[in-house]
């Protein structure tokens, strides 16, 4: 418990007084010759019970009436459990800020988020109890602990605001302990704010074991998490799944997928505005919105025919939570889609041509160099989206050179080649060829359909991955998660995890001595296609991007186009949805869509996470105005109250007392 | 040389005021002597007790001539005997009649009552004895009614010494078998003694046709246990002292001597003792006129 005059609580050892008066007086006896000893022993006998426990309770109340005062006047904070936790002002108060888009869950008539709402009741708890202590602020975006001079800067500090990121505690936990560790912080306190969504704790994580371990070999750390879990009612989110300005009849046009999801009340219809604007001009368009989610497929807009690239946005009206109410998008003429085949098979390099020219759509075009492996250093590096490379893995220049492909954003897809080496790039190698044991060929067992180059399509269909026939493929020593494996686990098609790029490994040729891909022709043809997609995006001078995201420029150097983001602070850019240009570059920013399906982590889950560690959750709610921490001095005057009175009480002599008085009246000396 | 002897116990001014009023026994007295108290055998007094129809033997000379003349049948006149009465005196001399909260003690209040009753008593012609009851000092004095023997209980009242435990219940017995003729038995003690014991010796003395007076003397404080701090108390017969805290067993102390005094009166009543509880606060002559005037036989 905290206190506003702790200096009065010197006074507590008077709590003391009425025992230590007990004992003198117990002392201080006097001597009386006695007659009647006969009753004497009886009522010596008979007060060990009752009597003394109410002698002794009359002492008590005594002291805790005088505990009461004590308290009382020392002005002491509390708020349900938690004034009893905090034992005075820590030397460290670490606060990591959770600032996904899902803390900006509001309550629409406070217009309050969880963010905010949590902002606020640590600025005043700790600006009441944390006289002296230092307050060191992590916030989710930039993992950088930052030294804070006052917690009422808290809830005005740029640092704090609203994003539309995606966090990890984890990580934050990680700085939070490195932290502690490098400054020697004494006794801290770690608050947590945030909504225990799962997407931003990530309970998968291999770091928790690191960072509990971490916590455990310390001493004096306390956790406080101060969680918000309660989900936004009435919430509604947009995305713009695609954009594509092309031509048609000679005139001009934008169309747009859109798709909104509703986490509202799902049993009825409801009609809403749904605001597009192009390049400042606003359009409404009304929808009827009767399940979960709505889709707006190829909702086309007239633009002029010189408007060749701008930027534009579809909005919702305000709901509970405002980042995901805007979603921005960009447009601009597409580049060629230019895949550079590096194989010295003829036969793999035709079929591979034919795929990646083959185009589902009039307005985009597309083109394939086939260089053999002794020409490899001739590789377009500016204009290729996509380099297939069927060889013995490059090393060297050529292999610097893939590498900085991929940090540009573009995309290598790596097959196997016939004798594989054991040059190793991105962390894997190519080992042996394996062949199956009887005539039956392998098959893909398991493929993720949720995202990546296998993923369904935008209609829902599945990729028909299990109908593939591989009569040889190459395994891997690389990732150990893949896209698509076969029964044993060995990769049929991988990811490199990096952080921008793509880099992936076909574990099989399209030749049909080694597979159906070619004359199953639909997974090929797909895969091939969205890695050529993948790749030619980082080639467009327009670019959709998710906040939070590294970017190649400093976001000082970026040009807003919508006013509205103007008056946010260049280094708050990169973490909340908006439109920029920076220099022959478009790119919109959005939020990070893992924050629409934040799902809160139950207890279960949260205690392994934990487990061990020193501390306490406080469930808050959005909006709530209650203080995290309220004077509660008029419950120690009322245990004062309580404590006289019942003193009082336990002091009223019995009936019994007082009728003794009467057994010997004048009268009664004769009967 | 005669011993000089301190009587302060005796106040003449108060004995002045109870001139008037006398020792009346509440029964029948078997005495030697002519006296103030009725007898249950008829005599030869002036006041008419009964008649009763002549039987062969009767004395002819106490024949009522005149009643035989009005019914033509011999009857007997008989008037009441009168009689004098033994007053014996037992007197608790155990260490709690020491027992004095201001300035007088139960032993000296009980010489006041003592003394002023067997002066009463041999004024009017009665015998008075005593016997002091203490378990280590014990006096007997039989009963007898000339002057002499008054200033020998005087003398002894002044003489005795409050000391030890109790002997009351012992000396009752015996009072009871030594005592063989009707007598008045006056007690004054505090009777701090299990009233199971007190009633055994009651009930022996009133088996005797003793007519038993109890004086309890009691002081206020004894009552009330008012004490505002940790108290030793000294056993006054001797006994272990005890330490308390008044505030802590005041409810019990005065529940137990509430139950006592509730159980002694059973036990009085039960008994037919003219018990008078008494307090050191109160005037003895007050109480003694009270009680003298409480004797006064109704008339017939």
């Amino acid at each position: 418990m905290s206190f506003l005059q702790p200096g009065l609580l010197f006074l507590l050892p008077l709590a003391a007084l009425p025992i230590v008066i007990h004992l003198l007086h117990q002392r201080r006896y006097r001597t009386v010759p006695w007659a009647a000893m006969m009753f004497l022993l009886d009522a010596k006998r008979q007060s060990r019970g009752m009597a003394r426990l109410r002698h002794y309770l009359i002492l008590a109340m005594r002291v805790l009436s005088i505990l009461g005062l004590i308290f009382a006047i020392s002005r002491p904070l509390a708020s349900g459990t938690v004034g009893w936790a905090i034992g005075g002002a820590p030397d460290t108060i670490m606060i990591l800020l959770d600032r996904s888009g899902s803390m900006e869950q509001q309550d629409l008539t406070t217009g309050e988020s969880k963010r905010s709402t949590a902002l606020a009741k640590l600025a005043e708890l700790l600006g009441r109890t944390s006289k002296g202590s230092k307050i060191v602020l992590v916030e989710s975006t930039r993992l950088e602990p930052q030294e804070m001079e006052s917690a009422s800067n808290l809830v005005n500090m740029p640092d704090a605001e609203g994003t539309g990121t995606s966090a990890d505690i984890s990580a934050m936990m990680q700085v939070a302990l490195e932290y502690i560790n490098e400054n020697q912080t004494g006794r801290t306190d770690v608050w947590v704010c945030s909504d225990l969504a799962e997407n931003d704790w990530k309970p998968e994580s291999g770091r928790w074991d690191g960072v509990r371990q971490g916590f455990e070999g310390l001493e004096g750390v306390r956790f406080y998490l101060l969680t918000y879990t309660n989900p936004a009612k009435g919430n509604y989110g947009v995305t713009v799944d695609g954009v594509e300005r092309r031509k048609l009849d000679g005139r001009s046009e934008l169309v747009l997928d859109i798709r909104i999801n509703r986490s509202a009340d799902l049993s009825k219809a409801i009609t809403m505005p749904l605001e597009i604007v192009v390049e400042g001009n606003r359009m409404a368009v009304e929808v009827e919105i009767s399940k979960d989610q709505y889709v707006l497929q190829g909702h086309t807009i007239p633009i002029d025919d010189r408007l060749v690239e701008g930027w534009g946005s579809v909005s919702l009206p305000n709901d509970a939570n405002p980042t995901d109410n805007t979603f921005y998008f960009v447009f601009a003429d597409e580049p060629i889609r230019q895949t550079v085949i590096v194989t010295d098979d003829a036969l793999l390099a035709d079929t591979f041509r034919m795929v990646a020219t083959a185009s589902s759509d009039p307005n985009l075009q597309f083109s394939a160099d086939i260089l053999s492996t002794a020409r490899a250093n001739e590789i377009p590096w500016e204009t290729a989206g996509l380099i297939v490379w069927h060889a013995n893995l490059p090393s060297g220049t050529l292999a610097q050179l893939l590498e900085t492909h991929v940090d540009d954003g573009r995309t290598v897809l790596f097959m196997p080649p016939d004798a594989p080496d054991e040059t190793e790039l991105f962390g894997t190698k190519w080992t042996d060829w394996v062949e199956p044991s009887t005539q039956e060929p392998f098959r893909a067992n398991t493929w993720r359909d949720d995202a990546g180059l296998l993923a369904k399509t935008q209609s829902g269909m599945a990729l028909p991955v299990g109908e593939l026939q591989v009569y040889r493929y190459c395994k891997l020593d690389g990732p150990e998660v893949h896209l698509a494996s076969f029964a044993g686990g060995d990769a049929l098609l991988t990811r490199v995890a990096t952080d921008r790029g793509g880099v992936y490994f076909l574990a099989t040729l399209s030749k049909s001595s080694y597979s159906t891909l070619a004359t199953d022709g639909v997974v090929y043809y797909v895969m091939l296609h969205r890695a050529i997609a993948d790749g030619a995006s980082a080639l467009s001078t327009a670019r959709s991007i998710t906040v939070g995201q590294e970017l190649a420029t400093s976001a000082s150097e970026w040009d807003p186009l919508n006013k509205e983001t103007d008056d946010r602070l260049s280094s708050e850019r990169p973490y909340s949805a908006g439109v920029f240009r920076n220099n022959e570059l478009l790119f919109a920013l959005n939020r990070n869509t893992d924050e629409d399906i934040a799902k809160p982590m139950d207890a279960a889950t949260l205690e392994p996470l934990l487990g061990g560690l020193d501390y306490q959750r406080i469930e808050d709610q959005v909006g709530d105005e209650s203080s995290l921490a309220s004077e509660i001095w008029r419950v120690f005057l009322i245990v004062m109250a309580a404590g006289m009175i019942l003193e009082a009480a336990l002091c009223i002599p019995s009936r019994e007392q007082s009728s003794t008085s009467n057994l010997f009246s004048p009268s009664s000396a004769q009967r | 040389m005669a011993r000089q002897v301190l009587r302060d116990f005796i106040d003449p001014q108060k004995l002045s005021r109870l001139a008037g009023l006398f020792l009346h026994a509440r029964q029948p007295m078997l005495g030697n002597v002519s006296g103030r108290h009725r007898s249950p055998i008829r005599g030869s007094s002036l006041e008419f007790a009964e008649y009763r129809k002549y039987v062969p033997g009767d004395d002819t000379r106490r024949l009522d001539w005149r009643a035989y003349g009005r019914s033509d049948r011999f009857y007997i006149k008989e008037f009441e005997a009168d009689t004098n009465l033994r007053l014996v005196i037992v007197l608790d001399t155990s260490g709690s009649m020491a027992f004095e909260y201001e300035e007088t003690s139960k032993l000296q209040y009980a010489r006041s009552l003592a003394g002023s009753l067997a002066y009463i008593a041999a004024n009017q012609g009665d015998a008075v004895g005593l016997a002091c009851a203490g378990a280590k000092y014990y006096k007997d004095i039989p009963p007898r009614r000339n002057a002499a023997h008054l200033k020998n209980i005087l003398d002894e009242l002044a003489d005795v010494e409050p000391t030890g435990e109790t002997g009351l219940v012992n000396v009752l017995h015996e009072t009871a078998e030594r005592v063989r003729q009707r007598a008045m038995i006056v007690i004054l003690s505090d009777l701090f003694v299990p009233t199971d014991e007190l009633k055994d010796c009651f009930q022996h003395l009133r088996f005797r046709k003793h007519d038993v007076v109890a004086f309890h003397l009691l002081d206020q404080n004894e009552i009330d246990f008012e004490f505002n701090r940790p108290t030793r108390f000294l056993d006054l017969e001797g006994g272990a002292p005890i330490l308390a805290d008044p505030a802590i067993i005041g409810v019990q102390y005065r529940r137990a001597l509430r139950d006592y005094l509730e159980a002694l009166k059973t036990v009085m009543r039960d008994a037919a003792i003219d018990y008078h509880r008494v307090l050191l606060q109160d005037d003895y002559g007050d109480v003694l006129a009270r009680f003298l005037i409480g004797r006064i036989p109704r008339k017939r």
